[in-house]
């Protein structure tokens, strides 16, 4: 019960919206001012309080980790553009602090959230995940965040809520993409999960990496890992959660129905129509190597397999 | 409408070379440094970047010199002089593409390399670009052109199917909205659209 938000808990907008806002801003620009790819902003005073606070690497691997600057110079964020270092040039400026999570739908304690809200004390720890784009690349990532499930319970969802369904920021204003004469796809990028998939213990919202706040280009302030699914699960910047009865229609799988599905859960055996997803570069390739490597099922974390019984992942509609 | 170019002649056609040598010899500088160990902006996946600059290149090459002669015609620029030379630099791409693409996407497997060829139709369609353009390469010369006489003119006719292979190659791999790939299929559209105008006015002039 300790852990859980209340209506008290939740901070007027009109004070949170004042916080910190300027010194923010002026943290990115001298960011933005110095090379484009070290253009990190300075991340919330609260946020760097709570993760100098001290976390536990509660998932460690025997993997290389990828280097921080390949991993934070080389993403996908169309938000910001369709170029891998688009991320990196134009996020500099991006405002993550005030920031509030809208949490609605079939749960007992909906509400507008801020963001230091929702972090609780202490419930921060570092798991080191393989990240498995639907491109055929990956990198190893130490994260920091919490369990979604810790979130989800505090809201008390209600027997209705059968998914839950993200959305990313909209605002074209600080997003060239979403300002563009022909963006990239239709925003804002929407995400979602079974609730048994979200309540999974190694489902996980991310609010720092590499032992820090999240860069901006890799979707600060918080952000979606589910690390047997593709990348493009794991949605950056959230600002609403909403639990629904009915499974979220997802960006990429209303945009190409052919290509990407709502599982896409990584999987060796199931081709992507216009390449293969039975290997993948491992990144960086050092020393101009492909770094081809087996591509495993449900990215080598067997244990969400007991999710699928039943269930063809070789059907077009559980892709 | 005419436009004037001042660049003394003996300077156009090195120009040329300079130009059309810029991309791989920015890319290839990027590439050094990687494999020096600096962290450039090819080091994290250089299979994936190298693959799409030189096949951008290849293409912008390709069409670039597709319009010269419509260039001559309109505007009377006389730039079609050089297309042989814009020509085969667009097939230095179309090699460079091919070599990144076997080595650095596919680690040199030649099993897996075969695969994806006959696998992937959009990979198929760029071989079969790549197989167009290597006849109208090896009768470059002004002796095959001699030799060929009618039949060099038919022969050359190929790089028509090899432009509209290519550019589907590249329009068939975006995931989503891609400017370049949109530019380049506006521009192949807008030359064969010329090409077919002009060639039915002159077929209506035959008939009369």
């Amino acid at each position: 019960m300790a852990d859980r938000l209340t209506e008290n808990d939740v901070t007027p907008k009109h004070i949170y919206l004042r916080r910190r806002e300027f010194m923010a801003g002026g943290a990115a620009m001298l960011g933005a001012l110095t090379l484009g790819r070290d253009a990190l902003a300075t991340p919330a005073d609260w946020m760097q309080q709570k993760i100098g606070a001290g976390f536990d690497t509660t998932m460690a691997t025997d993997e290389r980790i990828t280097p921080f600057e390949d991993a934070s110079t080389y993403n996908n964020y169309f938000e910001f553009g369709t170029g891998k270092s688009d991320p990196v040039n134009r996020s500099g400026d991006f405002r993550t602090d005030p920031w509030s999570v809208e949490i609605g739908g079939h749960c007992r304690n909906p509400g507008t959230y801020a963001l230091e809200d929702i972090v609780q004390p202490k419930d921060l720890e570092e798991r080191i995940y393989r990240l498995r784009c639907v491109e055929a690349w990956s990198m190893v990532i130490p994260w920091l965040g919490f369990p979604l499930a810790s979130l989800i319970e505090r809201m008390e969802p209600t027997s209705d809520a059968k998914y839950v369904r993200f959305e990313t920021l909209y605002d074209p204003d600080q997003y060239p993409n979403q300002r563009a004469w022909f963006p990239a796809m239709d925003y804002p990028y929407v995400e979602g999960l079974r609730m048994d998939e979200a309540m999974h213990p190694l489902t996980l919202m991310a609010v720092g990496m590499y032992g820090e706040a999240l860069p901006n280009q890799n979707g600060a302030p918080m952000r979606l890992v589910v690390p047997w699914k593709y990348g493009f699960k794991s949605i950056k910047a959230i600002v609403k959660i909403e639990f629904v009865s009915e499974q979220p229609a997802n960006s990429w799988a209303v945009m190409q129905p052919r290509e990407y599905g709502f599982y896409a859960n990584v999987n060796p055996n199931v081709d992507h129509p216009r390449w293969s997803q039975a290997t993948e570069r491992r990144l960086p390739s050092t020393g101009l190597q492909a770094n081809r490597i087996p591509t495993r099922m449900f990215n080598g974390y067997e244990e969400v397999a007991h999710l699928y019984e039943g269930m063809d992942l070789t059907r077009h509609r559980y892709i | 409408m005419s436009v004037q170019i001042s660049l003394p002649q003996p300077l156009r056609r090195p120009l040329v070379h300079v130009l059309c040598a810029l991309p791989l010899l920015y890319w290839g500088w990027q590439t050094v440094l990687t494999a020096q160990g600096q962290f450039t902006v090819i080091s994290t996946d250089p299979g994936a970047v190298l693959a799409d600059k030189s096949g951008f290149w290849a293409i912008n090459l390709l069409l670039a010199s597709l319009a010269l002669t419509p260039l001559q015609r309109l505007f009377r620029l006389r730039w079609v002089r050089y297309r042989r030379a814009v020509g085969l630099w667009a097939f230095v791409y179309v090699l460079t593409h091919i070599l990144v693409f076997y080595t650095l996407i596919l680690g040199r497997d030649l099993a897996e390399f075969w695969h994806e060829v006959v696998e992937r139709p959009y990979i198929l369609l760029g071989a079969l670009a790549a197989l167009l353009l290597l006849p109208l390469v090896l009768t470059s010369t002004q002796a095959a052109m001699r030799l060929l006489k009618k039949r060099w003119q038919q022969l050359h006719y190929l790089v028509y199917p090899a432009a509209i292979l290519a550019v589907i190659h590249q329009l068939w791999q975006v995931k989503s909205f891609e400017i370049g790939a949109v530019i380049h299929t506006l521009v192949l559209v807008l030359l064969l659209g010329l090409r077919l105008h002009w060639w039915l006015r002159s077929a209506r002039r035959r008939v009369s």
